[in-house]
């Protein structure tokens, strides 16, 4: 699944004739919108993997 | 007016509500009730111009959490109550033309969450015992408003049918010391030619004793009774079974497939109801590309379906179509 983490805000707004409504937000950041890592996260990364 | 008014030979309540034959049917797209309300524009439903997902009460609601008293007294062998209890419409997206099958999965994960949010929040309610959650797809089902969205009904009782599959899993857990519907879970791998869609977690099958030719079941592998139960992990997987089976849905005859597709889980009464199994019902009215499967004479006067089809050869047509994997329903985004 491509989410990394999904938070949702809830509000609610009273209509003019006086029903609830709920605005349902939401956070969410799907992995493809996550940077790709740049070649020095990945340098970081071997780096910890070697323990270096 | 609204009441409930009790079928003493169904030994059912029956919903009167009047007021909804006034309801709005088939709008043009330009004056959608469901859209987001646009600047200068006619005032919709919702009075901001974008939303992520809003669920609100319905306007022509069945059941009310302050209903009116029963215009009619009861009769010797029919009581008659208030039809008290809450109907919420939930609107999918803002985007008119969209559908659940077309939806990002992203966005289909967002509304499995506010499900599982509508479930607890109005199963709290004390007078609340059922919640049902369920959806109507195109015309041929009677749909009035095309805008992608989906119903809540909270029921001051447990209605019949799930009342039904309660008892029928009580007996059979008692008899076996086992959940029915894990039993039939069984006997479909054990089979495999109707099982029609698999996640890691979920999966969607025609049942042995499917009632219509493309009726699908989709629930959890493991014993889950609600919403309630289900980690993240178990939204992300049930949103990728749940688009896999509506896209091979769309890709049986190339448009998009009518269906009414309700949740069946536990009731909210306070009982503990361990013998019981979440699962999504569809029953898809087509029983060709141009045909509809009518409840007539049999279905309607005795209550007993009879199937033009067989299950196997009908989860074979939805298995061949669409996406065979959660790969490629991941492709699709």
């Amino acid at each position: 699944m491509p989410l990394k983490k999904v938070e949702f805000t809830k509000e609610k707004v009273t209509l003019p004739d006086g029903r609830y409504l709920l605005y349902y937000n939401f956070n969410s950041i799907p992995q493809s919108h996550i940077p790709a890592p740049t070649q020095s996260d990945q340098t970081n990364e071997a780096k910890e993997k070697a323990n270096v | 007016m609204s009441e409930l008014r009790w079928h003493p030979f169904l030994e059912e309540w029956v919903i009167t509500a009047t007021h909804r034959q006034d309801r709005t049917f088939l709008p043009p797209k330009d004056y959608c009730p469901l859209c987001p309300t646009k600047p200068g524009g006619f005032p919709t439903e919702v009075p901001r111009d974008y939303y992520d997902i809003v669920v609100f009460e319905n306007k022509f609601s069945s059941l009310s959490s302050n209903p009116p008293q029963p215009a009619v007294p009861e009769t010797t062998i029919s009581p008659v109550k208030a039809a008290r209890g809450i109907c919420e419409v939930v609107l999918y997206a803002s985007e008119h033309s969209m559908t659940l099958a077309t939806m990002p999965l992203t966005r289909i994960r967002n509304l499995l969450l506010v499900w599982q949010d509508r479930f607890r929040e109005l199963g709290s309610i004390d007078y609340i015992k059922y919640v049902l959650i369920f959806e109507n797809k195109g015309e041929a089902v009677g749909v009035t408003l095309s805008h992608p969205h989906g119903q809540i009904y909270a029921f001051p009782f447990i209605p019949p049918k799930i009342e039904k599959e309660l008892s029928a899993s009580a007996i059979y857990f008692k008899q076996n010391s086992k959940c029915l519907f894990c039993a039939s879970l069984e006997e479909e791998y054990r089979d495999g030619r109707r099982i029609v869609f698999e996640g890691e977690r979920f999966v969607a099958f025609i049942p042995f004793f499917a009632r219509y030719p493309y009726e699908v079941y989709l629930a959890p592998k493991k014993h889950q009774a609600s919403l309630n139960d289900f980690s993240p992990e178990d939204l992300d997987d049930l949103a990728l079974t749940l688009k896999g089976l509506l896209v091979k849905y769309d890709s049986l005859f190339k448009f998009s497939f009518p269906y009414i597709m309700a949740i069946h889980q536990t009731p909210t009464d306070g009982k503990d109801y361990p013998d019981y199994h979440f699962h999504f019902e569809f029953y898809p009215p087509l029983r060709t590309k141009s045909k509809v499967k009518f409840l007539a004479g049999c279905e309607s006067g005795a209550g007993n379906f009879i199937n033009d089809t067989l299950a196997e050869e009908k989860a074979a047509e939805l298995r061949n179509v669409g996406p065979k994997n959660i790969r490629e329903v991941l492709a699709l985004g």
